[in-house]
């Protein structure tokens, strides 16, 4: 019957196309859902970058601090304290070690470890939203640059700060009144190190 | 879809008015989608699942239905008219045979009363052989008059049969080129919500987020 062989193409199309009609949207809908995860997930894991590297770099501030005090003293008396010749020199070179020292310290026992991490897991793939892929591939390679930069200048400027505070040691050592600082806490007598001209000039304050 | 089969689609696809679309009615499914734009090797792979090839078995077996159904109710409106043909023709046959069997009892009445005698002379006997002939032919008018009547009934009867025949052939083809318009209308819509979902063209390796440069093991473990 003619009316039975139409009702049979109807059904058959309709049927057919809603069936994969649903199956386009299951797909379209859990790629887009995928694709916002990760965008997410590149924003969480910028923003716990940023917050971990302010936290690695307060951290190691700490042990820097510590690490060059520390190796500044250490250094003055073990190489014949305050009295001995070059102290401004040689508490330059214990501040600027002490202070690489306890860099290295903080990086190396930095919980979870000091490098800041990239994105978890892979990228969503799918066969839709071609531009919002791409976009995605932008955000995650931006970031990744962003970390890589990130750890590299947070690796390399513990040797800068050991030096700028190697330089910081030496130039308040060479302070004219640096000598007061120390007088009667390191053995051996201050004073007689500082020279005779700014000895003059302590007087001429005092 | 075998030869045959083919160019009946085409000729079905072409009194559709669908024609110029012909290359969009294929069972190949993979070709379905080249011919929508799709041309990439792996979009082909992955979109023949939202696609359905196109089988006109049933739509040739609707159009072969539409015309049997045509041609049985022709076939029944010709045989109406010519019984009806007949019954006029059988009608005015029997009518006229009657007419002249009457006919020849009036002649052989008059013959009678004319051998009796004195029949002759009072003219009795043109008379009713003249009342005779009148009503004869008064007669033979309405036999004539009804097949006449007849006839018209039975070729009305036919043209509106033919008509009846037509309009459902019409219908009947309607709704199989409706049908042929329906499956072209939802396999172009399926095919325009595929581009409007901005479907890809790379071949994905896992990890690459989609196009440009795929984040690289480095990148991860840093």
């Amino acid at each position: 019957m003619l009316e039975e062989l139409l009702a049979q193409i109807q059904a058959q199309t309709s049927s057919g196309m809603s069936e994969t009609g649903l199956e386009l949207t299951k797909t379209a809908e859990g790629e887009q859902s995928a694709l916002r995860k990760y965008f997410n997930l590149i924003r969480e894991t910028g923003s716990e970058a940023e917050t971990e590297d302010i936290g690695r770099k307060r951290r190691r501030s700490k042990f820097r601090l510590g690490g060059s005090l520390l190796g500044a003293i250490a250094l003055t008396a073990l190489t014949g304290g305050a009295s001995a010749p070059h102290l401004a020199a040689r508490l330059a070179a214990g501040a600027g070690g002490g202070s690489l020292l306890g860099s290295k310290y903080a990086q190396s026992t930095q919980p979870g470890g000091w490098r800041l991490k990239g994105v978890a897991g892979l990228a969503p793939t799918g066969m839709f939203f071609g531009a919002g892929r791409e976009k995605a591939g932008g955000e995650a390679r931006d970031l990744q640059r962003y970390l890589t930069e990130a750890n590299k200048s947070f690796d390399e400027a513990q040797y800068a700060n050991a030096l700028t505070d190697a330089m910081s040691a030496y130039k308040l050592a060479t302070l004219p009144k640096f000598g007061n600082l120390f007088k009667g806490k390191i053995p051996g007598e201050i004073i007689d190190d500082v020279p005779t001209d700014y000895s003059t000039e302590f007087l001429d304050l005092g | 879809m075998n030869e045959q089969q083919q160019q009946q689609l085409q000729a079905l696809l072409g009194q559709a008015g669908l024609g110029d679309m012909s290359k969009y009615f294929t069972g190949d499914v993979g070709s379905l989608i080249s011919t929508l734009g799709f041309t990439n090797q792996r979009q082909k792979e992955q979109f023949s699942k939202f696609f359905q090839g196109f089988d006109p078995t049933k739509y040739l077996q609707a159009e072969e239905e539409v015309g049997a159904r045509y041609g049985q109710q022709t076939s029944m409106v010709g045989d109406r008219l010519s019984d009806a043909l007949e019954k006029i023709k059988s009608q005015v046959g029997t009518g006229y045979e009657s007419l002249t069997e009457k006919g020849f009892q009036t002649e052989q009445k008059i013959g009678e009363m004319q051998a009796r005698g004195g029949f002759d002379k009072t003219g009795i006997g043109g008379k009713v052989r003249r009342k005779a002939a009148i009503g004869r032919e008064q007669s033979l008018r309405d036999i004539l008059e009804q097949a006449t009547t007849g006839t018209g009934t039975a070729q009305r009867q036919y043209a509106s049969g033919m008509l009846g025949a037509e309009k459902q052939r019409g219908a009947g083809m309607g709704s199989i080129y409706a049908a042929l318009q329906s499956w072209l209308n939802k396999t172009l819509g399926r095919g325009e919500n595929i581009f409007a979902l901005d479907p890809n063209q790379y071949q994905y390796t896992p990890g690459d987020p989609g196009g440009g440069l795929p984040i690289t093991q480095q990148d991860k473990l840093v």
